[in-house]
């Protein structure tokens, strides 16, 4: 909290300082704000990824201003308004209703797939421009929304893309992976994302021997990892939530269950420092395809620096799309030169954005969805996370077929 | 399926069985000696883990030698909860103490969520992953010290009961309350030593299972709400009743879980659970006469 606040403090210090050398159009900006609505859900079950999210936006809104706001807009300023969806869709839906009252431009925000499920269509109703920083639900974009717009992969274009990205690795580095282990809770989102899998793992030569799914809220994974050493699988791909993939590793470490890699699709563990933290040396080695930054962007390495500083946070791509959402509707008020809903609206539709800290360009296509975006696939290496793959991106080298558990403890 | 899997599978029911067990001694000590049935159970499961978790993290005290801490903790917690929110209801109607102890529950759930974050956290000991081969399989180090844990503590609290004055005076108000105070009892402190012991136990089951899984708010119900099962099979309020239903629901558990897939593993659980009280209604060691 400190921490924030001393940020906060630095950027108005900063601002206060520009105002003092008098330039006038940052003093006549000042008097103009644009009201920007934020909704996100930072308490409740999806508390720490809305904060991490509500910390990206604030970060951009922060230079935006700093940079002097919006220029075609007589450097007007942007102004947050911030509100907490505790996680629900039917406070998330109020939250909408209070940007329409308040009269905010547009709406970034919400993080999770089902609080954009109804944020977007309450902004259709309300016609307030709604980009979505992560969100990744198919159907999100699938229902003919004008205002909806979404600048990362979504959960399709997400498997589809690792599972190329797997193809093309065991391809140029001639491995002989074959038999891959689905390892899913079996809710709707552990299972669907099994089905799709099932459905492209052939078209890359592989075949899914086994699937395995399990209670999220088990007591012990044991079984199921015990399934997967009867199965001799070479490629283990478990889509599951945090605590179960924490378990299932460890597990798998306990249990001395060797495999050529370890690969999830959004799985979130193999991308997310707080897992590298949470097992340590365990974590090494884990292959997740996600939403990433663009490592050789030039700008990246200073944005991660600046957050780490405000937040005392290790990198997180939750922040990444919301920073970036940010900046989208930064270029979508400058092009539009006007903070009408649907001039604003027009212009996002009208988005050409390239060079951005997200490796891929953004625009929107006729359903909202930004046709180029694509995850990355990431490794864990000696505690820390480099993209593998696709090479224009990569940092490092893969390792696989990965180490065995008992060289590596 | 290979023979090797389904013996690991076993020992696995089996050690967390024993888990399950002292977990539901506890339940079932406070509900026979007070016939309270106590939601709030799994929240001090939780609020004990964080307490080991962050005595290793910030102290470097082993989740193990936690115990010596945590544990008359616990007592003196469960101690005072007893006094200040179940002794005013105890003579309410049962839906009183019901949504005392829910209520309870809640708060505390809600609390941990609050002050710890939805976060899970995992604690890494240097034998977390170590492993003691049996024949051809491998036991997991921390789940076999937790079985062993659970059946010292349960063979100890079983002497407590059976051996000392404080032990027969638990039973006494266990098996009659107004009786018990008329021979002069003095039931009141009984019943909170009693809620204290079984806070103690689920705090011991937390501490023990760290090393093996994680610590989050609703880390709890995992647990207990297997627990709960335990104790209605093994009969209410019935100590021995508690080790055997405890074993027995982990192995089902395990074993089912070979066969029938994710969610769908507890279902031997509860089939059981139900052909148990169609045709023991008390519960499989529960006293004839409940």
């Amino acid at each position: 909290m400190t921490t924030r606040r001393r940020f906060l403090r630095t950027v108005a210090g900063a601002g206060a300082a520009a105002g003092a050398l008098g330039f006038p159009r940052v003093l006549r900006a000042q008097a103009r704000e644009i009201l920007v609505g934020e909704t996100h859900p930072l308490t409740g079950g999806l508390a720490r990824e809305g904060n991490l999210g509500k910390q990206g936006i604030e970060l951009a809104v922060n230079e935006i201003n700093a940079a002097g706001g919006i220029k075609a807009l007589g450097g007007a300023r942007l102004k947050l308004m911030v509100l907490d969806n505790e996680s629900k869709p039917p406070v998330a839906i109020s939250t909408m209703e209070r940007f329409k009252d308040a009269g905010a431009v547009a709406v970034l925000g919400p993080y999770a797939s089902g609080l954009a499920f109804v944020t977007t269509q309450e902004a259709e109703k309300y016609r307030i421009p709604h980009v979505l920083d992560v969100a990744v639900a198919d159907g999100i974009t699938e229902r003919g929304f004008k205002y909806t717009f979404r600048l990362g992969p979504s959960a399709g274009m997400g498997a589809r893309t690792t599972v190329e990205y797997l193809g093309g690795l065991t391809r140029e580095m001639r491995l002989g992976l074959k038999r891959v282990v689905l390892i899913h809770e079996d809710g709707l989102f552990g299972k669907s994302t099994a089905d799709t899998l099932e459905k492209l793992l052939p078209g890359i030569g592989m075949q899914v021997i086994e699937r395995i799914p399990h209670s999220a809220a088990a007591p012990s994974l044991n079984n199921e990892v015990l399934k997967i050493k009867a199965a001799k699988a070479d490629i283990v791909i478990p889509s599951t939530y945090y605590p179960a993939h924490s378990l299932i590793i460890r597990t798998m470490a306990e249990q001395r269950v060797d495999v050529g890699a370890i690969l999830s699709v959004y799985g979130g563990a193999g991308s997310q420092y707080r897992f590298i933290k949470d097992v340590g040396k365990l974590a090494d080695y884990m292959l997740d395809g996600n939403h990433w930054y663009n490592p050789k962007h030039p700008r990246i390495t200073g944005i991660i620096a600046a957050f780490e500083r405000a937040y005392s946070q290790p990198f997180a791509y939750e922040w990444m799309l919301a920073y970036q959402s940010a900046w989208v509707l930064k270029d979508a008020l400058e092009r539009a030169g006007a903070t009408d809903r649907d001039k604003v609206r027009e212009a996002l539709a009208r988005t050409r954005l390239t060079n951005q800290i997200v490796p891929y360009p953004i625009s929107f296509d006729e359903k909202g969805q930004n046709p180029g975006a694509r995850p990355l696939l990431m490794q864990v290496q000696q505690g820390r996370i480099a993209v593998v793959y696709p090479g224009e991106f990569a940092e490092t080298k893969p390792v696989i077929p990965v180490p065995a558990w008992d060289k590596r403890m | 399926m290979s023979a090797e899997v389904i013996l690991s599978s076993l020992a696995n029911g089996v050690m967390l069985g024993g888990l399950y067990a002292l977990v539901a001694l506890g339940l079932t000590l406070i509900f026979g000696v007070m016939k309270v049935i106590n939601f709030a159970h799994g929240s001090l499961m939780m609020l004990s883990m964080y307490a080991s978790f962050w005595l290793a993290t910030r102290a470097g005290l082993d989740p193990y030698l936690s115990l010596l801490v945590t544990l008359p903790a616990a007592f003196g917690v469960g101690y005072a909860i007893q006094r200040a929110v179940i002794a005013p209801v105890l003579r309410a109607p049962e839906h009183n103490q019901l949504l005392m102890t829910l209520g309870l529950a809640l708060f505390l759930d809600n609390l941990a969520l609050v002050v710890f974050r939805a976060d899970p956290r995992t604690l890494l000991v240097a034998y977390s992953q170590t492993t003691v081969p049996l024949g051809s399989i491998r036991l997991n180090l921390p789940r076999l010290l937790a079985f062993a844990g659970a059946l010292v503590i349960s063979g100890l609290l079983w002497l407590f009961l059976k051996r000392t004055a404080l032990g027969r005076a638990l039973r006494a108000s266990a098996e009659e309350r107004d009786g018990a105070a008329l021979c002069g009892i003095p039931v009141g402190r009984v019943h909170a030593t009693a809620f204290g012991i079984g806070t103690a136990c689920v705090a011991a089951a937390g501490a023990m299972a760290l090393p093996f899984f994680y610590v989050s708010p609703e880390v709890g119900n995992t647990f207990v709400i297997t627990a709960f099962v335990v104790v209605v099979l093994g009969g209410l309020g019935s100590f021995p009743g508690a080790l055997v239903g405890g074993l027995l629901v982990g192995v089902v558990e395990s074993l089912g879980g070979l066969y029938v897939h994710g969610s769908l593993a507890q279902i031997g659980i509860f089939g059981l659970f139900v052909a148990v009280l169609l045709i023991r209604p008390a519960g499989l060691l529960g006293a004839r006469h409940a």
